[in-house]
């Protein structure tokens, strides 16, 4: 009976366990970010893409630039970059920009148009 | 002999420069309400001149275009609950242009956008005459990148870089303060329309500098948002 009892333990633990990782990803940045370690991080923004597509160098480009207009503190030092001539050219790049924009933007301010 | 007192002439002249004092005083006071209540005119001089400043009438351009901008701006004037322009209630969108012309399509959304943004900030801005903000601007320091948007476009095609003034312009006039919109307004230049529609480069660029730059006023110039800062 206890045996069953510590396997019923263990299953529920390893259960647990698995919400570590949302723990690690609300703590750590996508690699393809390059996102140094002694920067202030967006507070619980989880789900960034992690790649290096034109579409996830908009979402990059526009997630930080809209970072550094409606957080607080040390984020506020992230600076804006818009790349005019990809954003002109390519079309994945501006979904991504507009994409990051948008998600970014709602982290920390829901009253925003 | 009796030597006459001077004691009444000393205490009249003592009443006389009181009296004097209290006149003076009381005048102070006065000037000091005066003043106060003064310092509500700057509350009239926005519900005044906001209206006012709204182009309501289109910008030079071709028909269309006007059209546009005209159904455009009524209807998100409208839809923003000013009590006036409420009461007319209707759509403002062609049936016909909205469905063969892509320009009046793009046209009405910017103006629409423009329009419904501007009304809100009619009531936002307190008093500021006797309330001085010594609060250190950080979002908008000079020489920031930040700052640099609102001023310069990022690099990019030429035409990019012209839509991004226009539409950093016209969300500056949309969001901000008075002195914003006396100096700012609705900017997108009809030059830059190539058949059917605007310039690609050209509404790539007014678009994302429009809502660039009004949001960035919306957080930096309304009061009840100024603690995000």
């Amino acid at each position: 009976m206890s045996c069953i009892i510590r396997i019923i333990i263990i299953i529920f633990s390893l259960f647990s366990l698995n919400s570590c990782f949302l723990v690690s990803e609300s703590l750590t940045m996508p690699d393809s970010w390059n996102w140094p370690w002694w920067k202030a991080r967006p507070y619980m923004a989880r789900g960034l893409p992690d790649g290096d597509t034109d579409y996830h160098r908009g979402f990059r480009d526009g997630c930080q630039t809209y970072l550094g207009m409606v957080s607080q503190g040390p984020l506020r030092n992230s600076f804006g970059k818009y790349d005019g001539w990809k954003l002109t050219s390519s079309s994945m790049y501006a979904s991504g920009v507009y994409d990051g924009e948008e998600h970014c933007a709602y982290i920390y301010d829901w009253d925003i148009i | 002999m009796m030597e006459k007192s001077t004691a009444r002439i000393y205490m009249t002249g003592i009443l006389f420069n009181m009296r004097n004092i209290s006149r003076e005083f009381t005048k102070l006071l006065i000037m000091s309400i005066f003043l106060l209540i003064l310092s509500s005119c700057d509350k009239i001089s926005y519900s005044i001149s906001k209206p006012w400043l709204l182009e309501i009438e289109p910008p030079p351009g071709p028909p269309i275009y006007q059209a546009a901008y005209v159904d455009g701006c009524s209807l998100g004037v409208q839809e923003n609950h000013h009590n006036i322009e409420a009461m007319r209630n209707s759509m403002y969108k062609h049936p016909v242009y909205n469905k063969t012309s892509n320009l009046y399509r793009r046209m009405w959304r910017s103006a629409y956008t423009y329009c419904y943004l501007w009304w809100p900030k009619l009531n936002r801005n307190s008093a500021s005459f006797f309330k001085p903000s010594l609060r250190l601007r950080s979002k908008g320091l000079y020489g920031s990148h930040k700052w640099q948007y609102l001023k310069k476009s990022p690099q990019g095609p030429r035409n990019f870089r012209v839509g991004w003034n226009h539409g950093c312009d016209t969300g500056k006039a949309a969001t901000g303060k008075s002195q914003h919109k006396i100096k700012y307004g609705f900017k997108k230049d009809p030059r830059y329309i190539e058949g059917d529609k605007f310039n690609k480069e050209y509404e790539k660029g007014w678009e994302t500098a429009f809502w660039y730059c009004q949001r960035f006023y919306d957080i930096y110039e309304s009061p009840e948002r100024k603690r995000l800062m």
